[in-house]
């Protein structure tokens, strides 16, 4: 144990050694939680609204989307302005009053409002928003509607009577509960957006480790090493350790930080260290591998950010894992990360602690035994042939 | 030797390095063409409605009214929006939900018909699966668009009632207030094929991240061969100082291009990418690999060592790269980061090359253009200088 310390020590030693090292070691966090703390920060979903502004049905319902609370939302004056904003992916979403809105309505037809959005969970969630408005707007003038062609007012008058009348009557309730009948957790939504996030990168800047063991390879500190009596496993272990420390440094840095900077929520504490900590062992451990297979530092480098990348966006850290088919779902669970942030969506989504995240846990730690035990297996095939 | 003749030779020379390791393939390819398929595979199946929600419904009431919006759900079923599962009671339907089978379950409370005709309201309820937050609220917003639709009929009574209608004339008068069209509707995502292109994006987006990988190669090869040992020794040579940074520049620079433009052709090709008319498209990415460059060499310049230079410029990349809205639009966030992310040539460049996908023309990206540039001069410039250091005999 004492030899792998030292080991790691002399790791951490070789690397800060030049001080601009420790600059952006710690840049890299604070930037990561800057974007991870917008993520979480209350930002509505964006919608834009155009149209109905010269005729006066279109008014009020555009007013009653204006003043939609759970988004902020921005008048625009031409639908190309609208469209032009969506595919620059400044709002999530935007409705088109038509201008025929007011003469659909008088003349017996159907005006059709058109909504348009970005498929992510924004634009789902302002869809919502805006049914119910549209909903509300269309059971009034549904009454007006009928109340004129049965002959008992104008439609004028029938919708002034129908505004009156609809608020007071009863409507159907739609409520949302968990599997257990109780409140379902609210709060997770953005906070577990971070946490993809956050698993993403911890895994990415593991894999900047391969390139410490290529180094020792290179400079010859490995075999130097391997010629006193200690194991390939022992060394690989102190390089993992160092690299390992600061990996997991990074990763509670940053969730530390952005809860107390943003109130960013990852669920229980001790449990999203453990995820953290266990999560940084399985990059570093795929670090060493790579390191073990490669032996210049650009390949490690080139291959390190594809897998990192391609790996996190199979295992659901750019699109969540509940949009992937059962097949994909499947697929993805080869991933770490999808082991990680099954973990995070219980912590967050479920309210969970330690003792529900077991599995996912010892999966992390299978993994990281694992490919450890692989580099270990590489490397002294590599070493033996020199 | 002349300089240019000398420069030329490097160039050729660490371009046949780069083909032979194969990391310039992988890199500056293979990597981002894998990366940008597997997102947009991901991300247009939403896109194109190749996604479906799991949905459970028990119908605990039985009515008339239920079988209606059970038929509903199950016309949503057929066009694929839904998956429908019919369950036989609220515990299957709570299981399905926590065990992740279903994205949510609908239950219609018993008595639900009885309400909605009578006019009293009646009761729907979401169980939801708490992995499947928006999944959850898709069904919702279907529960309660079934709602507003039978409301309507409640309210349209309600109205006659209020007008003067007489008790006895109610019962007919349900049956033709039920068959009132509404003179509203929503439309959903006709505009969506202008409106959102996840392939263009992400092509875009991962391209420019890649790009400061690749040319890392050209402009870290100058401290690498110092501590090979090979720059000392080229320098004994009668070769001067300037020709050999300039044909490690040179060879940064057309891997940069040849990159960026086989991403450029084969994301058009192969994933449909729009990137817009070539030559502003060429233009921005001359900047683009300049500034990429301008950046590398002034982080190269900081380090001492390869190999950290190797690393911290990664870490730069991965840094400029989020920051600048290579993987996340930070257009919807903080005004912070907005301003943040226009600190970064990733920002300027993405913008760029979005502009140009809508179909805007070089003048409408010259801005864009300048700052890239700017990059390029101040960062490229302050590495210069950084790097004579590296060459002095």
């Amino acid at each position: 144990m004492r030899k792998i310390i030292a080991i790691a020590l002399i790791d951490l030693r070789r690397l800060f050694r030049e001080r601009v090292n420790f600059f952006f070691f710690l840049a890299l966090p604070l930037v990561l939680i800057l974007v991870l703390g917008s993520l979480v920060a209350d930002t509505k979903p964006r919608l834009g609204v155009v149209g109905g502004s010269d005729s006066a049905q279109g008014s009020e319902l555009r007013s009653d989307l204006l003043a939609i609370e759970g988004a902020s939302v921005e008048a625009f004056d031409t639908s190309a302005d609208l469209l032009e904003a969506l595919r620059r992916d400044e709002l999530n979403a935007g409705v088109i009053i038509p201008d025929d809105y007011d003469e659909q309505i008088e003349t017996g037809g159907t005006a059709r409002i058109e909504y348009v959005s970005v498929p992510d969970t924004g634009g789902i969630q302002v869809q919502g928003l805006v049914s119910e408005v549209i909903s509300a707007r269309s059971r009034e003038l549904t009454a007006a509607r009928f109340v004129a062609d049965e002959g008992f007012a104008s439609l004028a008058d029938g919708l002034a009577a129908a505004e009156r009348t609809a608020s007071a009557a009863p409507q159907t309730t739609v409520e949302i509960v968990g599997p257990d009948f109780g409140k379902p957790e609210a709060a997770g939504g953005r906070g577990f957006l971070a946490a993809q996030e956050l698993v993403l990168f911890t895994f990415l800047t593991g894999l900047t480790a391969a390139t410490a063991l290529i180094q020792t390879r290179q400079l010859g500190i490995a075999h130097r090493v391997l010629s006193t009596p200690t194991s390939i496993g022992e060394f690989l272990a102190g390089v993992t350790l160092g690299r390992f420390l600061v990996a997991a440094s990074q990763g509670l840095f940053i969730i530390i930080a952005s809860a107390l900077l943003f109130g960013a929520g990852f669920g229980n504490w001790p449990a999203a260290i453990a995820i953290v900590l266990l999560f940084s062992v399985v990059g570093t451990g795929a670090a060493m591998v790579m390191g073990s297979v490669f032996s210049n530092d650009a390949q490690a480098g080139a291959t390190g950010v594809f897998i990192g990348l391609g790996f996190a966006a199979m295992g659901g850290c750019m699109v969540p894992l509940e949009f992937f088919s059962p097949t994909m779902s499947k697929i993805a669970h080869f991933t770490p990360h999808a082991w990680a942030n099954d973990a995070f969506a219980e912590l967050i989504q479920r309210g969970g602690g330690l003792g529900d995240i077991t599995t996912e846990l010892a999966v992390l730690a299978l993994y990281g035994a694992g490919l450890l035990a692989i580099s270990t297996a590489l490397m002294s095939r590599v070493l033996r042939t020199r | 030797m002349s300089t240019l003749r000398a420069a030329i030779i490097i160039v050729r020379k660490d371009l046949k390095q780069r083909i032979r390791d194969r990391s310039a393939y992988i890199i500056g390819v293979i990597a981002p063409l894998g990366l940008a398929l597997i997102l947009s595979n991901s991300f247009g199946g939403i896109g194109e409605g190749d996604f479906s929600i799991g949905v459970g419904v028990v119908d605990q009431d039985g009515g008339e009214v239920a079988a209606e919006f059970v038929g509903a759900l199950e016309d949503l079923d057929a066009e694929g929006v839904i998956n429908l599962t019919t369950m036989a009671d609220i515990d299957e339907a709570a299981t399905s939900a926590d065990d992740g089978d279903v994205a949510a379950a609908l239950v219609i409370e018993e008595g639900f018909s009885a309400a909605v005709t009578s006019g009293t309201g009646g009761a729907l309820t979401v169980i939801s699966n708490p992995n499947s937050p928006t999944g959850t609220e898709v069904v919702a917003a279907i529960a309660r668009g079934f709602g507003a639709s039978v409301d309507a009929t409640g309210a349209a009574i309600a109205t006659a009632v209020a007008l003067g209608a007489s008790p006895a004339e109610i019962p007919a008068l349900s049956e033709r207030a039920a068959q009132t069209t509404s003179p509203v509707e929503l439309a959903f995502g006709e505009a969506d094929g202008e409106a959102f292109d996840f392939t263009s994006y992400y092509a875009v987006g991962i391209s420019v991240f890649f790009l400061f990988f690749t040319v890392q190669f050209g402009v870290l090869g100058l401290i690498e061969e110092r501590d090979n040992g090979t720059l000392p020794r080229v320098l004994a040579a009668p070769i001067s100082p300037a020709a050999v940074i300039l044909g490690k520049i040179g060879a940064a620079f057309v891997l940069g291009i040849v990159s960026m433009t086989a991403l450029i052709i084969a994301t058009s090709v192969l994933l449909g990418a729009e990137w817009g008319s070539p030559l502003p498209v060429a233009i921005l990415t001359i900047a683009g690999v300049l500034a990429a460059m301008g950046i590398v060499s002034f982080v190269a310049g900081l380090v001492k060592t390869a190999q950290s230079a190797s690393s911290v410029s990664s870490l730069v990349a991965v840094v400029l790269g989020v920051l600048g809205g290579a993987f996340f639009p930070v257009t919807i966030g903080p005004k912070l980061l907005d301003v943040a992310s226009r600190l970064t040539p990733h920002r300027w460049l993405l913008d760029g090359y979005r502009d140009l996908s809508f179909g805007e023309g070089l003048g409408d990206i010259a801005v864009n253009i300048v700052a890239v540039l700017a990059f390029a001069v101040v960062a490229g410039g302050a590495g210069l200088v950084m790097s004579r250091r590296l060459v002095a005999r």
